[in-house]
């Protein structure tokens, strides 16, 4: 009698909680009691595999770790930092090389946009990292970046857009406004001469608007004399450009610089 | 013999739908995570601890607070008065659990292969003083894994740079890079007999320490994955052993309760615990290794070692108990 008491309470919480809540509010207190008991278990599982086995499988254990504990962006970021970037255990050709590469990355770039919806208040951060993990494996792998569709400048740019626009702070901000160039030659690589001088445009007026006196000044002069160059508008004027060739940070526009 | 059949039989009902829900727990969770990972453990769990438990609760003796404990002891034979027909009865019925829990689980374990780690002739150090060191293998090989230790770099940091040959052949295109430390390199070979595997210091002030398990040659012949998984599962018998040993030891002077919650604890130490072999061999199926190449005898001893130790304790507080 007590066993089929006790059976109908759960059967009547769970129903509870999904009838006024979700599913995961009807998990949430067994996971939470679960939780403790579970942690050092995963966290050792994560080490024996991170020491024993390869990239992925300690991987797959982090992110169970993760799914115990929800919330954590900072883990979130720092896993698939590792496994994007330090995964490629086995030694290839440069071909296979960057498809391992460019998987190991949609990999972790799905595993953080999975986790998003439970970082709360972090999301803007998760996003930042999101767009940074792609910048970094890039760089890691060149060869990657004409396997990704979109290119990475315009991926990295939408995922710092969102992180803008889910509560970024003033380094997100600044962040996108110094990546522009690349933005800009990705766009002009694809071709897209309207929306590079458009993304210019719109990015000076941003730089007026964002009350940072380096990006409002010498930034945004900065930009403007490159949409000059790259308009073609009014004389030609060497000197320009080849001041804006040697500016290290328009490194990605110094091809289309003529 | 009436106990063993009795006791296999009363075990089997029980472990028999925890090995149900087990086989539909791992072959679900497999095909949503599109690995056997961690399932596999408490897959195996469940039915062990079933039969355990079965077994605890059906033998009067291994408890203190039974109605028929004083009969059964009159009725039956010293030294242990049935209760080592009842264990096996319940090992019996967890081995038909594992066995069907194997196949259930087979074709989601990646197929094993025969890891062997290479031997290191000398030193096994790479570093300024020792720029080359050579590993004597004398096998097929379809890949070579190698996680040596990073020590202390010696003036400023420069990732160690390193040459791979198999007899006398490079097999890299350009040095690969060591800079952490367990850091794994899997180089792909092409299954041929490699007779030893050489390394060459190129460049790089961070000397490495190949350990006993830092190379890891890699048997291009496969394995049955059945067999494999088989032979893993059966390893949880251990545990199994030594928890039901245990029980027999403290049957004089537990009551029912106390006694599964002993046998629970230590079927968990044993296994989530990892003081035993059965996590590691459960771990190394999941990760396609061929456990016969895998030393894992050792640890099976050790745990053989404590039941006997425990049987020995139960035969010696049977003789206590005697009036």
């Amino acid at each position: 009698m007590r066993r089929i008491l006790l059976a109908a309470l759960l059967c009547a919480w769970v129903a509870g909680a999904i009838a006024f809540g979700s599913m995961d509010h009807a998990l949430r207190a067994p996971r939470d009691l679960v939780r403790p008991v579970a942690l050092p278990f995963l966290w050792r599982s994560l080490a024996d595999a991170a020491e024993r086995s390869d990239p992925a499988e300690a991987y797959q254990c982090a992110q169970r770790l993760l799914a115990a504990t929800p919330g954590w962006a900072d883990g979130h970021a720092v896993f698939a930092f590792r496994y994007a970037l330090l995964g490629g255990a086995t030694v290839l050709d440069p071909d296979a090389r960057a498809i391992a590469a460019k998987d190991r990355l949609l990999v972790a770039l799905a595993v953080m946009e999975d986790a998003r919806a439970s970082c709360g208040p972090k999301e803007a951060a998760l996003l930042a990292d999101m767009a940074w993990l792609v910048e970094l494996a890039v760089r890691n792998e060149p060869g990657i970046a004409p396997l990704l569709d979109p290119d990475p400048a315009i991926l990295a740019d939408r995922l710092l857009a969102e992180a803008e626009s889910h509560g970024g702070g003033r380094m997100v901000r600044e962040k996108r406004l110094y990546d522009v160039p690349r933005l800009c030659a990705a766009l002009l690589r694809a071709g897209d001469r309207r929306s590079a001088l458009a993304l210019l445009d719109e990015a000076a007026a941003r730089c007026a608007q964002s009350g940072i006196e380096e990006l409002a000044g010498e930034w945004r002069a900065t930009l403007l004399a490159t949409r000059t160059l790259l308009s073609g508008e009014g004389p030609a004027n060497p000197t320009l450009r080849d001041q804006q060739k040697a500016d290290p940070r328009l490194e990605a526009l110094a091809p289309f610089l003529r | 013999m009436r106990t063993f059949h009795a006791a296999f039989v009363r075990c089997l009902a029980w472990a028999l739908p925890a090995t149900a829900l087990s086989c539909a727990a791992v072959v679900a969770t497999s095909f949503a995570t599109h690995s056997i990972g961690p399932w596999l453990h408490a897959a195996a769990f469940l039915p062990i601890a079933a039969s355990c438990f079965a077994a605890t609760a059906f033998w009067p003796l291994f408890a203190t607070d039974g109605d028929a404990r004083e009969w059964v002891r009159r009725a039956t034979r010293r030294p242990f008065h049935g209760l080592h027909h009842a264990a096996l009865g319940s090992l019996c019925a967890s081995a038909l659990c594992m066995l069907a829990l194997a196949i259930a689980a087979a074709p989601f374990v990646p197929t094993p292969r025969a890891h062997h780690a290479a031997q290191p002739i000398g030193r096994p150090i790479l570093d300024d003083a020792q720029t080359q060191l050579s590993f004597e293998v004398g096998a097929a090989c379809k890949e070579l894994r190698l996680r040596p230790i990073a020590m202390l770099p010696h003036g400023e940091l420069a990732p160690a740079r390193v040459d791979v040959a198999a007899d006398g052949t490079r097999i890299t295109n350009e040095p690969i890079s060591f800079d952490g430390t367990r850091q794994l390199v899997v180089l792909p070979l092409d299954g041929r007999r490699v007779q030893r595997i050489e390394l060459r210091l190129v460049r790089g002030t961070i000397p490495l320490l190949f350990d006993q398990h830092a190379a890891v040659v890699v048997s291009p012949d496969t394995e049955s994955s059945l067999l494999g998984c088989a032979m893993a599962l059966l390893v949880m018998l251990v545990p199994a052993c030594a928890a039901l040993a245990l029980a027999m030891a403290t049957g004089a002077i537990a009551a029912l309760p106390v006694q599964q919650a002993l046998v629970l604890t230590a079927l968990l130490v044993q296994t989530a615990g990892q003081a035993g072999p059965a996590d590691a061999a459960l771990t190394l199926c999941a990760r396609g290794h061929w456990l016969p190449t895998e030393g894992l005898l050792p640890s099976i001893s050790a745990s053989l070692l404590v039941t006997a130790g425990f049987v020995l304790a139960a035969m010696l507080t049977k003789k206590a108990a005697q009036p």
